[in-house]
């Protein structure tokens, strides 16, 4: 169906604003989890003193925590971190080199030809080379 | 919830076998799996702008981590139905669903401290599963795994689109 850019702009301004309001909804679902300085406890005597931020209500129900109360090691995090931006800067290539944005349809299309890494730096070199000769020739 | 790229992965490797099943799904249509497999991810938001700011800021409480559930799955596929030309609106919107899924049910397979996994269905339902844990965040064996179906439904995927009777989307 195609809409009109004023209906596909109001129709992003309320689902931004729904999605907007389920944050709040989460937030106060989470009570006090970014102001109170609760910490969870590890092997505590009374399991009715546990908690474990916001999951703190189902601590009651389930006992004590469990596993390692260390955590991951450094080493741990750093591996996640690094594969995750690794994920993502594969996603942003795909993304680039697939789709394109249209300017006359204010929307994301797929190119009809898939850009190689190449191909898409070429461009970027012409691109930044013409506008500086236009530039140029403005002065 | 499991690192990104194998969140990635997998998304990929459901896209690229749905391909084989319905056409349509080209190459760049498949990134959409891919993109969607993230958006969970964005409650990683946090770390940038935290809730706490945005809440001494607006004076409502707020959360990013709405976007680890169906709710918020769901509104950014919306969103992202919304951004693309009409003709391609069905197929990213369910691609996004399809990799953000995939993500949310990978992550109910998590080793959680509480031996419950987090309210994947809000704001449907607030229940949490009780689940044993197949893996932990940090763990390195499901990239590895991931990796290697990757490779396999690669190398098939090749094999079809270089065969004469492969559509022409598969071949692109």
């Amino acid at each position: 169906m195609r809409w009109p850019p004023f209906v596909r702009v109001a129709v992003l301004v309320v689902v931004c604003s729904g999605l907007f309001g389920l944050f709040v909804l989460d937030g106060a679902r989470w009570g006090p989890v970014h102001t109170s300085a609760v910490e969870p406890v590890w092997g505590a005597a009374d399991p009715t003193d546990l908690t474990w931020g916001p999951i703190a209500v189902s601590v009651i129900e389930q006992g004590p925590l469990r596993g390692d109360p260390s955590g991951p090691a450094p080493s741990d995090e750093w591996y996640v971190w690094s594969v995750s931006v690794l994920g993502g800067c594969w996603i942003a290539l795909r993304a680039v080199l697939g789709w394109r944005f249209d300017s006359r349809s204010l929307a994301f299309e797929p190119r009809d030809r898939p850009r190689g890494v190449l191909e898409a730096l070429r461009d970027l070199f012409k691109r930044g080379r013409s506008a500086r000769t236009r530039r140029g020739r403005e002065r | 919830m499991a690192d990104l790229l194998t969140h990635v992965l997998a998304a990929y490797v459901l896209a690229t076998i749905c391909s084989w099943c319905i056409e349509g799904v080209t190459p760049a249509v498949r990134t959409v799996a891919m993109i969607g497999a993230v958006v969970p991810d964005l409650n990683r938001m946090d770390l940038v702008v935290p809730p706490a700011t945005i809440e001494s800021v607006l004076g409502v409480p707020f959360s990013w981590s709405a976007f680890h559930t169906l709710g918020g799955v769901a509104f950014a596929v919306v969103v992202g139905a919304a951004l693309v030309a009409p003709r391609y609106r069905r197929r990213v919107a369910a691609l996004l669903a399809l990799g953000a899924g995939a993500h949310l049910v990978l992550d109910s397979f998590l080793f959680t401290s509480s031996g419950y996994s987090e309210s994947f269905l809000w704001p449907l339902t607030d229940h949490r599963f009780a689940t044993d844990g197949f893996y932990k965040s940090y763990d390195r064996w499901p990239l590895v795994v991931a990796a290697v179906v990757t490779g396999i439904v690669r190398l098939v995927d090749r094999r079809r689109s270089q065969s004469p009777t492969a559509p022409r989307a598969a071949r692109e």
